[in-house]
């Protein structure tokens, strides 16, 4: 598994962590049963600090992603895909709220909003049929 | 107290090594005063380790080890009278194996005993100023007690002078030091935290 | 628990007063102590180690009051490196590992071999002879060859060369990988401590500015560069620092509280620091 860490990235480096293990569990490529590095093995590893690491893990645990069993370590849950979903959904929602707020800031209303939709959808058709 | 000890006589190793020739070459030279003489240096050890400690502000790392004021004061003492009994051993054979060829003057316990407790007061006086005052002055301050001390001896041979026993002299000598030796302790331990190492 | 706990330490001098300041040491982590030559660092580590009396406060290391008949027993727990090695110096590494052995209880003398030898340092070299490097590097050996659970390093990397300070930045790193393994170092190469830290400690002639999560501090601070103008309209509770240019001003914000439309440049640790002194002024 590659885990990148950027110092130079205006992300913060909880989030890239947390960001980077999520699209593994989500890929595949973390399976359910899977043990996570202890978070301060891990820490140490990456070079960043083991309170930012815990950080990311607990997100983690708190979205469903991982539960930790006492003593044992932090593993990968069943995937839960309703969980994995309403994740998704949220996500949708947040990126939907910042283009509604910057399209008020230009004063483009609801029907610009989805003239944009349609032809960036015409796009992705045009690219999926070359 | 042990690391500490093997500290300054690690530190000194060289000087150690001259000042034994030293002793074996005074200890040889058929006059008393010699290995008087002899013993009192050896009663110095101490300040060159002292000196190498203020150099090197070892106090001020030393006071974060495991160690308390008390025993980095206290194994500088230890440090001399065992210099000391060290030296008077060392004369003591030698004189011996000179005594088998009938070389020079025959050893007595009294004889080494009153140069020891020479040696003795002359740690016990200088320490503490040397704790308080650095090394330097503290140099001083001996080469001034040892010229003091030898022209007194030279007018009290002069003087007629009452004969004292040598077991009124002991007596006295047993008493002085017993206040001597853990009140110079103190005051050194007292000076230490003066000086203020950090 | 606590591998430091400081409540209402102050000691005061001719021309400066140290506190009064609380800090804690949680175990299992580095803290970083920053502040320019001066601010009161060494006093500050001075004062934890009892090397120098307090005038108000108390300290407690590894649970232990530093004042107590037991804190001596505690230093055999504790690894020192000060911002220069004070061994005698007829001495060598050899003769020292023989003092330190019968000074530490737990002294390991394979481990203290090992680390001479990963440091490159020669073991009967007289001390007089090595280079500022060398007895740093040394005096971190010894440091970590008795099985201490903490590290007091006061400006131990200053003045090493920047692949010597990696080098032991790692050693550190790897030292608190037992969660029971704490590190306080005090620098003033700000870059240093950013790479390694998980609390920031900043003490600023003599007073204890915060003691903050490292990560926390540069997610929460940015830089902005604007005009005047726009420097002027902003709110001054979200502004901790600036440096006025003819052409313009450079301040440190406090990112959650600054109004949106304007660039905020990632910072560094040192930015932060830098700015925080100067906003104090």
């Amino acid at each position: 598994m590659d885990l990148i860490i950027s110092n130079a990235s205006p992300k913060p480096i909880y989030e890239q962590l947390y960001d980077q293990l999520r699209s593994s569990i989500i890929s595949g490529l973390l399976k359910e049963g899977d043990l996570l590095p202890s978070i301060r093995n891990l820490a140490k590893d990456l070079r960043i600090s083991v309170i930012t690491t815990k950080r990311a893990y607990d997100e983690l645990e708190r979205d469903g992603l991982v539960n930790t069993v006492a003593g044992k370590g932090c593993f990968v849950s069943a995937m839960n895909m309703d969980l994995v979903r309403e994740a998704e959904l949220r996500s949708i929602e947040e990126h939907l709220r910042s283009v509604i707020s910057t399209a008020r800031g230009l004063g483009l209303g609801r029907d610009q909003i989805l003239e944009i939709l349609d032809v960036l959808e015409n796009e992705e058709g045009d690219d999926e049929r070359h | 107290m042990l690391g500490l000890l093997f500290k300054d006589l690690l530190s000194i190793a060289r000087q150690a090594k001259i000042y034994l020739f030293l002793i074996v070459i005074f200890s040889i030279i058929p006059d008393a005063s010699m290995t008087a003489f002899a013993i009192v240096y050896s009663a110095m050890m101490p300040i060159t380790a002292l000196a190498y400690d203020d150099q090197s502000k070892w106090n001020t790392l030393a006071v974060m080890m495991p160690y308390s004021r008390l025993e980095l004061v206290l194994s500088k003492y230890l440090f001399g009278f065992g210099a000391m009994l060290a030296s008077a051993l060392l004369c003591t054979i030698v004189r011996s194996v000179l005594g088998i060829f009938n070389v020079g003057e025959p050893v007595t316990a009294a004889d080494m005993l009153a140069k020891m407790a020479a040696g003795a007061a002359l740690i016990c006086i200088t320490l503490p100023f040397m704790f308080r005052f650095g090394v330097e002055k503290g140099r001083l301050l001996l080469f001034g007690i040892v010229g003091i001390t030898i022209a007194a001896g030279f007018f009290l041979d002069k003087a007629e002078l009452p004969e004292i026993s040598a077991s009124t002299l002991s007596i006295a000598a047993i008493l002085a030091f017993a206040i001597l030796v853990p009140g110079s302790i103190w005051l050194s331990v007292k000076a230490f935290g003066r000086r203020n190492c950090f | 628990m606590n591998a430091i706990e400081i409540r209402g330490l102050k000691k005061s001098f001719k021309d400066f007063t140290l506190g009064p300041f609380d800090l804690d040491l949680p175990e299992g982590s580095i803290m970083g102590l920053v502040g320019e030559n001066g601010a009161g660092k060494s006093t500050t580590i001075g004062l934890i180690m009892n090397a120098l009396r307090s005038d108000e406060g108390t300290v407690k290391v590894l649970g232990i009051d530093n004042k107590g008949p037991s804190f001596r027993a505690v230093k055999e727990d504790i690894g020192i490196v000060l911002d220069e090695a004070y061994y005698p110096e007829p001495l060598t590494a050899r003769k020292l590992g023989f003092i330190m052995k019968h000074t530490y209880a737990a002294w390991d003398e394979g481990l203290y071999e090992g680390y001479v030898k990963d440091l490159d340092l020669p073991m009967n070299k007289a001390f007089k002879d090595f280079s500022r490097g060398m007895k740093m590097k040394l005096a971190i050996a010894i440091a970590m060859s008795h099985k201490a659970r903490l590290l007091i390093l006061d400006e131990a990397t200053s003045g090493l060369d920047p692949i010597v300070r990696d080098e032991i930045l790692d050693v550190f790193n790897e030292f608190t990988r037992d969660e029971k393994h704490s590190i306080l170092l005090s620098s003033h190469i700000v870059s240093d401590l950013e790479k390694v830290c998980d609390y920031i400690a900043f003490i600023h002639k003599g007073r204890l500015l915060f003691c903050e999560e490292k990560d926390r501090l540069l997610e929460d601070y940015g830089i902005i560069k604007v005009s005047s103008s726009v420097y002027d309209s902003l709110d001054p509770a979200c502004i901790k620092g600036v440096k006025k240019s003819p052409y313009g001003v450079e301040a440190l914000v406090t990112k959650s509280s600054l109004p949106g439309g304007i660039d905020v440049e990632h910072t560094s640790l040192e930015d932060v620091i830098l700015f925080l002194a100067k906003g104090v002024n």
